[in-house]
């Protein structure tokens, strides 16, 4: 008899201290999969910065920020008179934390012309716009939840929380025989159910460690793991927890738990920022997250609000007068998908596989990291109003790729992934590797421009019929686009007019080794043994490939490794892993600055020269376009001086669209590039380089002054030794400069 | 006037970032034969009224006092801020080289003065401070040739440039 009484002992023992084992390690471990935080990058204010009014509030948009009279609370914005007012919200960046400040801006000519501390009128120098999220790394599936801190959540809220659902919360252990007798008499005195029979503690045990499902054992489990929760954890602990456990709301695939994530997914605010009668509507709907939805059942939340409102004023929690005002207010919850919610897919996914060099993918969706990125919202929407509008008219089967670079720092601004920017689908822009037509040439030109003995731009290349060899042993023959030969073309033209012809002959001078390790050099892969073919574009790239290569020339020489992360913090911002910027120099000053010369020329004269006309007027431009065999690919990639842009347009089944670089990517591409490049492409002359007068049509030395001359750049000690008949003679009393550059060029 | 007084703003920063720098350079090699002239402080930005100046400005200052303190992580990342501002500063770049060099990182420091080069035109005194970094970085990357020839670059300048 004893012994049974022992054994049943023993048994209850050992149940309970499996259950307390369940509870410390869940409690303590982690307590919930919080997914990592994506931001855009943050954009900086100062006074200078060319962005205009209308810039500037695309940008508060993306980041959730609301017009509202005065624009003194954090996330608001108004105007004021010539100037705009806006508060940013306090938010902790990789190298710190900044606190929330209004300011006053006021704008002219495209550019903010002031910045100021509205209350003491000094100017500020510099502030950062907190950024906009742009995305979470979880499982389809998900809980979501903003972590909040006890100390952050205002005191009226918890009254109000522990009023209507424990008002003994404070006295009780873990289960409240008094508490379920109050809640039923206050049931039955209400004639329906205001409040329920558990416990916080209770509530928050069967959200963390049990199903859903009503049984008896699951009851008992409840109360006694509610128990021993209460003696293992102090009250603060268990309160912290529940507020940010408690599930509010349904978001599609997303549910919504905690009041910091229901106070911006309703709201839009933080939960320190909201009003009283906002805070008893959060309290209202955890009773029935979906039966008390403000907003689909607008009536039902009010009356429920109302009520929470009474009982915080019954308990002392707020002054009647206080609940009265409250009572009167509009339920004031945002529209669905008002929420700063754009997707960038394509850009999320090179966020990811960036940061699965480092992370496992558990801990991506796990661990609330916060991911500082690189997306410019600004860029990526008119990267992808450059691509909706301009596929518009065009068949569905046309899919399109968008990658944009911030030059000098070597980040991804924007990435669009297909013709429809916000649907997660193949990735064109990573994965889409498809031959890139004449985009291989300036490899080509450059290449030959590293042998200044040799080659120049003012070079005389051979536009003849042209029959080679391929690969197995058949005869080729190039043709140019247009099927023409021109005889003699300068090098400089050859590449601004794309020819064939010339760009597979010169790669034949050069060897074609020389080319394809100068692709390597431009941190691409290129095949052991390439054929003749190869120089005019049979390397199959993806689009960000081709901003890599390209980012060179736009950096004149200096290769930047991109990057689409600035940094990673953990959930409290404590800084995990900043990727930095590097640079290598990978083609030396002087041929890169011939390359771009003629890259420019593209646009003015060339292939390219269609964009002016779209393009700011005087915004100097460099690029080349590239068309593949029965128009299968549309390329473009070109930069100016602080955005480079690669566009490619083409089929997934790789038929033909009947677009070439030119009346096709090249026209997005000016679209994107108008609205985001402020800066020309202006590179500095290196000291080795000069320009000459030479002859358009042999190349040889010119003057000024002589008919048929043109200036190009020329390497210092390898100008055209031939001297047009009047170029010898006006260059011997040169006045057009051609004094001074005998004495630098002269034999 | 602005400019005067921007010009007097620039030349305290100057004195500041001077002192400063002095006062905490790190020696970079105990050795016999380490290289003659080491990379001594940050430079200061070229008076102009750029856009965003003032900013900039400010973020060196930050930067100079976080490598300062040994922070060369926050100090870089200071310095990269300072960039996306003003990318063609020939300065910026260099003080992002010195900070790499502190860190030992000579490649890149290396790399980093070579950008500033790229952005150096007529200023003299910054590219020969410039080929003082490549020059002891070169070495510290037992480069004693290529050490050399920057070195030999750098006093070219200081003949021709000094004043």
């Amino acid at each position: 008899m004893v012994g049974g009484l022992w054994l049943v002992l023993v048994a209850a023992g050992g149940y309970v201290a499996w259950l307390d084992y369940q509870v410390r390690s869940q409690f303590e471990g982690k307590r919930w999969s919080v997914p990592a935080t994506v931001y855009a990058r943050p954009l900086e204010l100062y006074p200078g910065l060319a962005l205009s009014r209308d810039g500037l509030l695309a940008e508060l948009d993306a980041a959730g920020y609301r017009p509202a009279a005065g624009g003194q609370r954090p996330g608001t914005w108004a105007q004021d008179g010539d100037r705009l007012r806006l508060t940013t919200r306090a938010f902790g960046y990789w190298d710190g934390r900044e606190p929330a400040r209004t300011l006053a801006l006021r704008f002219a000519d495209g550019r903010l012309q002031s910045l100021r501390d509205p209350d003491s009128g000094e100017p500020v120098d510099l502030a950062r716009l907190d950024p906009a999220t742009i995305g979470a790394i979880a499982p389809t599936r998900r809980e979501d939840r903003l972590l909040v801190q006890l100390d952050d959540v205002p005191v009226s809220l918890i009254g109000a929380l522990l009023a209507v659902e424990d008002r003994r919360f404070h006295r009780h252990f873990g289960v409240s025989p008094s508490g379920i007798a109050r809640a039923a008499m206050a049931n039955i005195r209400a004639g329906r159910i205001v409040q329920g029979g558990s416990t916080l503690t209770q509530q928050l045990v069967k959200n963390l460690f049990l199903t859903g499902e009503q049984t008896f054992t699951r009851k008992v489990n409840e109360a006694i793991m509610a128990v021993l929760l209460e003696l293992r954890y102090d009250k603060r602990d268990i309160l912290e927890t529940y507020l940010n456990e408690v599930f509010i709301a349904q978001d599609g695939d997303r549910s919504v738990h905690g009041f910091g994530l229901a106070a911006q997914y309703f709201f839009g605010e933080p939960l320190d920022a909201l009003r009283i009668d906002q805070q008893a509507l959060l309290v209202a709907m955890i009773k029935g997250p979906s039966y008390y939805n403000p907003r689909r059942n607008p009536e039902r939340a009010r009356q429920r609000r109302n009520l929470v409102l009474g009982v915080m004023a019954d308990t002392g929690v707020i002054e009647a007068d206080v609940a009265r005002t409250a009572r009167q207010r509009p339920l004031d919850v945002l529209e669905q998908r008002r929420q700063p919610r754009h997707d960038y897919p394509a850009f999320m996914d090179l966020v990811q596989r960036h940061l699965q060099r480092d992370y496992r993918r558990e801990d991506l969706q796990s661990e609330g990291l916060r991911v500082f990125s690189t997306l410019a919202p600004t860029v990526q929407h008119a990267a992808e109003e450059a691509v909706t509008h301009r596929l518009d008219r065009s068949g569905d089967a046309l899919e399109a790729a968008v990658v944009m670079l911030d030059l000098d720092a070597g980040e991804v601004s924007a990435l669009v992934g297909g013709r429809d920017p916000g649907f997660a689908g193949f990735n064109r822009a990573l994965d889409a590797r498809r031959p890139i037509g004449s985009l291989i040439k300036p490899a080509v030109y450059l290449a030959a421009l590293e042998r200044p003995a040799a080659w120049g731009l003012g070079s005389v290349l051979d536009d003849t019929p042209l029959r080679i060899e391929d690969e197995r042993g058949n005869e080729w023959a190039p043709r140019n686009f247009d099927g023409e030969f021109r005889g003699d073309v300068l090098l400089v033209d050859a590449l601004a007019h794309s020819y064939n012809i010339p760009a597979v002959r010169l790669g034949q001078e050069i060897g074609v080794n020389a080319v394809t390790s100068l692709v390597r050099r431009l941190g691409q892969n290129a095949p052991r043994r390439a054929y003749p073919s190869y120089m005019l574009g049979t390397a199959e790239l993806s689009p960000m490939e081709v901003a890599g290569m390209y980012q060179v020339f736009a950096n004149q020489g200096f290769s930047t490794p991109l990057r689409s992360v600035r940094a990673v913090t953990d959930a409290a911002g404590e800084p995990l892993r900043r990727y930095r910027l590097s640079t290598e120099r990978v083609v030396d000053p002087e041929p890169m600055y011939l390359l771009n010369h003629a890259l420019g020329e593209v646009m003015r004269e060339g292939t390219g020269r269609n964009a002016r006309a779209t393009l700011p007027a005087g915004m100097t431009v460099a690029g080349k376009t590239g068309t593949t065999n029965d128009y299968r690919d549309s390329w473009f990639a070109g930069f100016s001086g602080d955005t480079l842009g690669v566009v490619w347009l083409g089929r997934d089944d790789n038929a033909g669209i009947g677009l070439t670089g030119s009346s096709g990517a090249l026209g997005i591409w000016a679209d994107a590039l108008s609205a985001t490049a402020v800066r020309g492409f202006q590179p500095t002359r290196p000291e080795g380089v000069k320009p000459l007068w030479i002859d358009q049509d042999t190349g040889a030395r010119s003057h000024q002054s002589c008919s048929g001359s043109r200036e190009l750049p020329y390497v210092v000690d390898h100008a055209p030794e031939e001297w047009t008949e009047c170029g010898r003679r006006s260059g011997d009393d040169n006045g057009g400069g051609g004094g001074l550059l005998q004495r630098w060029f002269g034999d | 006037m602005t400019s005067n007084r921007s010009g007097l703003r620039l030349l305290l920063l100057f004195l500041v970032v001077l002192l400063a720098g002095c006062a905490v350079l790190e020696e970079p090699s105990e050795e016999a034969g380490a290289p003659g002239p080491e990379p001594r402080e940050e430079a200061t930005p070229a008076p102009d009224d750029e856009p965003g100046t003032a900013a900039v400005e400010r973020l060196m200052i930050e930067a100079r006092d976080a490598s300062n303190d040994g922070d060369h992580e926050r100090a870089g990342a200071l310095l990269e801020r300072a960039l996306r501002i003003a990318p063609d500063s020939a300065v910026l770049w260099h003080n992002l080289a010195i900070v790499r060099y502190r860190e030992e990182a000579y490649d890149q420091a290396e790399q980093l003065a070579q950008r500033s080069l790229s952005h150096a035109d007529g200023n003299a005194e910054l590219q020969r401070r410039n080929w003082e970094i490549i020059a002891v970085s070169r070495h510290m990357n037992g480069d004693a040739d290529g050490a050399e020839a920057a070195r030999s670059r750098a006093a070219g300048l200081q003949e021709a440039g000094g004043d």
